[in-house]
């Protein structure tokens, strides 16, 4: 049994006795510590050196060794990057040094010599006996001490400093990313910032701050005590695009230029812009949301803020708060104009036309502003106008839900317009009447058409113009047998002929027509061309007046043969305008041809101006609004002095046109505005009726026109409604 | 006795074996009768590559995927295996973290000596041609087991152990090596490799595989304390770059050649090879690597969508430093990098000529091993939206955008905006003039610069252009005094929605303004509510920079008794008492002029010229008097407050002797009664 005891313990010392670490063996520093420093183990020696310490606390030259080797990590590593291993060591170097000085002896130096190479001078080198005096070494020790006290004071400044700066422009680079990658643009930025964006935007700025103000003292730690391979500068560069400049992984302050965004001046100017411009443009954008609302719950007027919405357009175009704010202001014209409507009875066609015009003006502007409202309707946009949109709308679905309602309103307003335009129009083109001249029948409304359709005898009324006490003014021409065209211009009342002029040419082989009629204080004015008969090529062209009594006041030439298509008088001015195209009577656009368009004084036919565009299509119409005129008709192609041209949708062929209208002002000639009606279907305008300056009536077909029959093949019927900004806003679909 | 001893000597064993008992050898067809050895693993441990002498004893790659939590039927790297002759030695296989490069050690022909080590890089699913790693690592004597750090920075491998004399030290009948390390330059060039030190080269070691954490080494070791032959080893380098005291891992070692660790970026499983075959056994805490992460993807061509050679460079964020700079594999784009816990990195993507792309992560709290998949877009174009503003108004501009690079003027691009926005699609890696012009606009450029790191390949940039103006002098005065009066003047664009509103804020000097008008454009004016004057009417307030004089001067009558203002825009239709629609604006000035003078009584007057009987001109002006009437108080002005009169011809203000004059006599006038 004892045997057996015996092996278990013989076998469990065995094993313990493989464990045992070796440094239970005594370290003899001769044998096992020098030999390592001088083959260059200094990693082994640092460690034995320490074990060796613990047992020969007063191991003088111990220390002196550690010293060493802690200068030489102190100096391997990198001061800005591997600072603190430097500071470690440093602190070490301070710490074995002093321990070293402290316990240093002649003694110690006679006896162990050999220890301390460093000291060692050619005479010991040779002698190979050294001898090193105290005050040899004392002072060479104390210098260490003290640099390396330096040394860890000032690099401790530098590291806290370089490290502040890092810090704070990597804090800045991250703030400001975040804000790129949250906003797409700028003005985003600007119309969505709340307290926290602006919380970060002044954490930036304090962020850069304070990197520069880091920076500048490192510059100064570093001229006070340099580093070698550091002497960093740094460059400030501005902000100027958001999302382009300023974006950037991060900065190498490593590097000896380093180049900073001004992450400061970029955020303050932020800042000042929401604080300055954006907080007060929301202010007067929720008291403006607030009175259109108003306005429209309660049936009033109300004037939109135009200078306001400008301002908005700054910053958010077409935006959703705008297009509300428009939708309320149009919807409650709406009202009033309805309100209007329902005390206004007996009235005559034409004013029915004009207030129904109303009606549809307010109505179709208020059903674009909601379907621009309801597209724009997003969590985004919703952000945007949040603190003003919840007086009405707690929650984008709030709003949604409101603009559904209101969809479905307006929907049916303008189902009942639509259905109720047809008819207005309908009953006020056909209140012209049908006369008689002797015993021909002689419609007072215009019955133009191609002149080889025109039959023998046949009367045809070019235009016609009824005044306000319900009298018409008729002009045009009659065929002959021999298709001779004969000149008429006639006053009709009450269905009967007041008065004719005709105007025949002597010669058979010349016509004369009158293309154009307006009405002026006292008669009216007239275009009269003479032609050829046959190809009616127009030799003479002049504006001649009449007087309400049918006389023939005045004839007045024209310097031109194209054929004069509409003659307007403004009575404000005084002045007449008169639109001519093409080179025979009524000539169709067969090719891309001048349009002239003039403008005189009245009294005596001087000048104003005189304008041209070029066009492959047909003139409608000229319309007199406010302060100006409107060409209307039907383009293939149009092109402009100023260079701006158009091409209809369906331009493969001539005959393919779409909708064109023209604003020119009075007195300057100016074009004031320009508008096309695209459609890939080919659609033309034949008659135009001018209900109010809010109220175009464009009247034609959808299908292709052929220029030469001036006949169309139409498909359906066409009914588009201008106002006079040339805004197409009937039908309210959009093609 | 004996069973005591037997019992004590159960013990002793059962410690080990009950760790044994978790090592496994992994199963067939990976393990065969053959024999598999240096067995190494891709960061995410979903591909083992390895060497075999199954193919009738010639050692050979193989190469198999984890799928399913099987691995699949080996499959020879034919590339690397049919490079050199059939007596060739191929081995040593190890891959790099980011799985793109695999190296290995052969004695192929065109080598330096004996075995030197190659690379072979992959593409797509298969490796290219071996490649020398060159004269600075390879020598004529032997160099093997080669194994990369994740950072791709540092190359670990051996030579074998020679005595002075040059002879190739052994223990007993296995062969010495030392493990040496090269690493890259700033050049991205090997520099002259260095014999790790002692505590990790004492004499009898082979086999180094450095984790994922770069500064993990396991090596394999004859040396006292260990169990077997060579056994497996652990020494961690520290920041000051030292290594640690080798640690016996234990839990691994046999008393046979345990060799060729290999562990997956999770740190958790070791693979290794001992008796032949390749072993697994799950790696105790304490011997774990640092803990990481995985981040996988792809870096593809936004536009094409097709993979790209690209750059990752991973820096420490606190310092900047750059630790690593990887290259992707330019066949399909795929990127691996591995990222150990403790700091917090910064990662940037970057292709010259593309967008760059980085982003961050913070691992200084990191609890465990993560596999992340990001795969990242870089573009060869920025689409630069211009949009071309009005200065004043913000309303769009149909404008040319002419686009020239900075350096060499060249001119690329010619562009229209339509609706006043267009896209211009600029390569990256250059500086760009834009110069956007516009008709009655002044010309502005910018420059874009996408020369330097440019992170988003969408931007937008407003071109606000200022038109051409002209100055303008507006004078609002008193009518009787000629003194200036401070009332608000706005003016309205006929062309655009511009409206400019001058009020005491726009001149020192009360209804003296002075205002930049555009040069294209007309503008109507208006006096807005002028307290205690009548209001203004013109019959042509329209206003032109082109006007001859570009002056207005516009008087007000004061409101008192007998002040008669003609209604310049009140008009009729011809020959009847019918209200124009045209005169709704001046009508609505009237109904602002009563209802913000509530006392104020007028007379409203019509006179026709001497056209037509005295009767009839007379009857003609009283009904178009009337019609004013009616109009005003259809909008609630009172009727007690309003005198409709016709005046016919009797009051003209002109002789009635041409078409101007009597213009002018036909008029409308409003008549102060009482105030």
């Amino acid at each position: 049994m004892k045997q057996i005891i015996y092996k278990y313990w013989l076998l469990l010392l065995l094993c313990c006795a493989s464990l045992a670490p070796a440094y239970g063996q005594k370290i003899k520093y001769s044998r096992d510590i020098y030999p390592l420093i001088q083959e260059g183990n200094y990693l082994q020696a640092y460690r034995m050196l320490h074990i060796y310490l613990q047992k020969e606390p007063d191991a003088i030259n111990a220390y002196y060794q550690l010293a060493r080797i802690s200068e030489q990590r102190a100096n391997r590593f990198d001061p800005l990057l591997q600072g603190h291993i430097v500071m470690r060591y440093a602190d070490s170097c301070i710490y074995y040094f002093s321990e070293f000085d402290k316990r240093l002896t002649e003694k110690e130096l006679r006896k162990n010599a050999e220890y301390y190479e460093d000291f060692f001078d050619e005479e010991d080198k040779a002698s190979g006996k050294p001898k090193i005096e105290i005050s040899e070494v004392k002072p060479v020790i104390e210098q260490k001490i003290a640099h390396y006290r330096r040394l860890k004071e000032n690099l401790s400044t530098i590291l806290r400093h370089f490290g502040k700066a890092v810090e704070h422009y990597d804090a800045s680079l991250r703030l400001y990313n975040g804000l790129t990658e949250q906003y797409y643009t700028y003005k985003e930025l600007l119309i969505l910032a709340d307290e926290n964006v602006i919380e970060t935007l002044n954490r930036l700025a304090l962020h850069y701050d304070s990197t520069v103000y880091y920076l500048d003292r490192y510059r100064q730690a570093l001229d006070q005590y340099p580093l070698e391979g550091y002497n960093q500068r740094y460059t400030v560069r501005p902000i100027v695009d958001f999302r382009i400049d300023g974006v950037e992984p991060f900065v190498d302050f490593l590097r000896p230029d380093i180049q900073l965004w001004n992450y400061a001046q970029w955020a303050r100017q932020t800042v000042e812009n929401i604080q300055k411009e954006i907080k007060p443009l929301k202010q007067s954008l929720a008291a403006a949301f607030k009175e259109a609302i108003q306005a429209a719950d309660n049936k009033q007027s109300y004037e939109i803020d135009r200078p306001l919405l400008l301002k908005l357009n700054r910053y958010d175009y077409n935006s959703l708060i705008s297009n509300l704010i428009e939708y309320y202001t149009h919807k409650s014209a709406y009202a009033q104009a309805e309100q209007i409507a329902k005390l206004e009875t007996n009235l005559d066609a034409r004013e029915e036309a004009q207030q129904f015009s109303e009606l549809l003006f307010y109505g179709g502007k208020a059903r674009e502003a909601l379907s621009a409202s309801l597209a724009a309707a997003n969590e985004k946009n919703f952000k945007k106008y949040e603190t003003i949109l919840n007086s009405r709308y707690t929650s984008l679905n709030t709003l949604r839900q409101a603009l559904s309602q209101e969809d479905a309103w307006i929907n049916q307003e303008v189902r009942r317009l639509e259905t109720e335009v047809k008819d207005q129009i309908n009953r006020l083109l056909e209140s012209m009447p049908v006369t008689s001249y002797e015993n021909v029948p002689l419609p007072t409304a215009p019955n133009w058409r191609p002149l080889d359709e025109v039959k023998e005898g046949e009367w045809v009324v070019a235009e016609s113009v009824k005044d306000g006490a319900g009298n018409y003014y008729l002009c045009g021409f009659r065929r002959a047998a021999n298709d001779q065209l004969t000149g008429f211009v006639a006053k009709i009342s009450e269905g009967k002929v007041v008065w004719m002029h005709q105007e025949k040419e002597s010669e058979a082989q010349n016509s004369t027509a009158y293309t154009s009629l307006t009405l002026t204080e006292d008669g009216c004015l007239v275009t009269a061309v003479a032609c050829a008969t046959g190809p009616y090529s127009i030799q003479k062209a002049a504006i001649e007046r009449f007087s309400n009594a049918g006389k023939r006041i005045e004839k007045v030439p024209l310097p031109f043969t194209d054929c004069p298509r509409f003659i307007r008088y403004n009575d404000v001015f005084g002045y007449w305008t008169l639109l001519a195209k093409g080179q025979a009577l009524f000539d169709p656009a067969t090719a891309n041809e001048k349009v002239l368009l003039i403008e005189a004084k009245a009294s005596n036919g001087q000048l104003n101006w005189q304008q041209e565009f070029r066009l492959l299509g047909n003139v409608v119409n000229l319309v007199p609004v406010e302060r100006g005129y409107v060409v209307i008709g039907n383009f293939s192609e149009i092109s402009f002095p100023d260079g701006e041209k158009a091409v209809s949708r369906v331009n493969n062929l001539a005959h393919h046109t779409n909708v064109f209208a023209v604003k020119y002002s009075s007195k300057l000639g100016n074009i004031t505005r320009r508008n096309y009606y695209p459609s890939k279907q080919p659609l033309a305008v034949y008659q135009v009726y001018k209900a109010s300056d809010k109220a175009i009536h464009l009247l034609g077909s959808m299908g292709t026109w052929k220029f030469q029959a001036f006949r169309f093949n139409p498909s359906e019927s066409l009914h588009l409604i201008i106002d006079s900004e040339l805004d197409f806003y009937y039908p309210f679909q959009k093609p | 006795m004996n069973k005591n001893i037997y019992l004590f000597l159960l013990c002793l064993l059962c410690l080990p074996t009950w760790l044994r008992a978790q090592k496994q050898p992994l199963p067939p067809p990976i393990n065969t009768a053959a024999i598999e050895y240096a067995p190494t693993v891709s960061a995410d441990g979903r591909t083992m590559i390895f060497e075999t002498n199954r193919n009738n004893g010639k050692w050979e790659l193989y190469v198999s995927y984890l799928r399913d939590g099987r691995w699949t039927n080996p499959e020879p790297i034919d590339s690397v295996n049919m490079y050199g002759g059939d007596t060739d030695l191929i081995g040593g296989p190890s891959i790099s973290y980011d799985g793109n490069t695999l190296y290995f050690f052969a004695s192929f022909k065109d080598g330096y000596g004996r075995e030197d080590i190659y690379y072979s890089r992959r593409i797509g699913d298969r490796w290219s041609k071996p490649k020398n790693i060159g004269p600075v690592i390879n020598t004529p004597a032997y160099e093997g087991f080669p194994c990369i750090s994740a950072d791709g920075k540092t190359l670990y491998f051996i030579r074998e152990s020679t005595d002075e004399d040059g002879d190739i030290l052994t223990r007993g009948d296995a062969i010495c090596y030392r493990i040496f390390a090269a690493e890259k330059g700033k050049d991205g060039q090997w520099q002259k490799p260095y014999p790790l030190p002692m505590p990790i080269n004492l004499g009898c070691e082979k086999a180094p595989r450095i984790m994922s954490d770069n500064v993990t080494l396991i090596f394999s070791s004859i040396r006292e304390g260990g169990i077997g032959e060579f056994d497996l080893y652990l020494s961690r380098r520290n920041e000051e770059g030292d290594w640690s005291n080798p640690v016996l891992m234990d839990f691994a070692s046999t008393p046979e050649r345990d060799q060729f660790a290999s562990v997956s970026a999770s740190g958790d499983l070791l693979y290794f090879v001992t008796n032949n075959d390749i072993y697994t056994v799950p790696i105790p805490p304490k011997f774990r690597q640092n803990r990481n992460i995985t981040i996988q993807g792809y870096i593809r061509d936004g536009e094409s969508r097709q993979g790209i050679g690209a750059y990752v460079n991973v820096y420490d964020a606190e310092t900047t430093e750059q630790l690593m700079r990887l290259e992707n594999n330019p066949s399909d784009g795929r990127y691996t990098v591995v990222l150990s816990e403790g700091k917090r990195y910064i990662i940037e993507v970057e292709k010259q000529g593309y967008t760059v792309y980085f982003f961050e992560f913070d691992l200084r709290k990191l609890d465990k091993y993560q596999e992340f998949e990001r795969d990242i877009e870089l573009f060869r174009t920025a689409d630069v939206h211009v949009n071309a503003i009005d200065r004043l108004i913000y309303e769009p501009l149909n404008a040319q955008i002419l686009v020239t690079k900075q350096e060499g003027e060249q001119q690329i691009a010619r562009q229209q905006t339509e609706n006043g926005r267009t896209t211009l699609k600029l390569p990256i890696g250059a500086s760009y003039r834009l110069k956007v012009q516009a008709d009655n606009y002044i010309d502005t450029s910018f420059v874009i610069d996408l020369s330097r790191k440019v992170r988003y390949n969408v931007v937008e940039k407003d071109a606000i252009l200022r038109p051409e103006t002209k100055e303008y002098e507006i004078v609002v005065k008193d009518l009787e005094t000629g003194e200036g009066l401070p009332f608000t003047v706005v003016l309205v664009n006929r062309s655009r929605d511009e409206v400019i509103t001058l009020d005491e804020n726009s001149s020192n000097t009360p209804g003296y303004y002075k205002v930049h008008i555009r040069e294209s454009d007309e503008y109507e004016l208006e006096v807005r509510n002028p307290a205690g004057y009548a209001f203004y009417s013109d019959k042509n307030p329209v206003i032109s920079a082109k006007d001859a004089t570009r002056k207005k001067v516009i008087e007000l009558a004061p409101l008192k008794i007998g002040t008669k203002l003609t209604l310049n825009n009140i008009y009729f239709e011809t020959g009847s008492a019918e209200l124009s629609d045209a005169s709704e604006r001046e009508l609505k000035k009237v109904i602002e002029l009563m209802r913000r003078n509530p006392t104020l009584k007028i007379e409203l007057a019509a006179h026709t010229d001497d056209k037509g009987s005295e009767a009839f001109n007379q009857r003609l002006s009283q009904a178009r008097a009337q019609s004013v009437f009616n109009y005003l108080k259809k909008f609630g002005i009172p009727e007690d407050r309003m005198v409709p009169k016709g005046y016919g011809e009797s009051q003209p203000i002109v002789p009635n002797d041409s078409d101007e004059n009597r213009a002018k006599n036909r008029r409308c006038e409003l008549i102060v009664i009482a105030i």
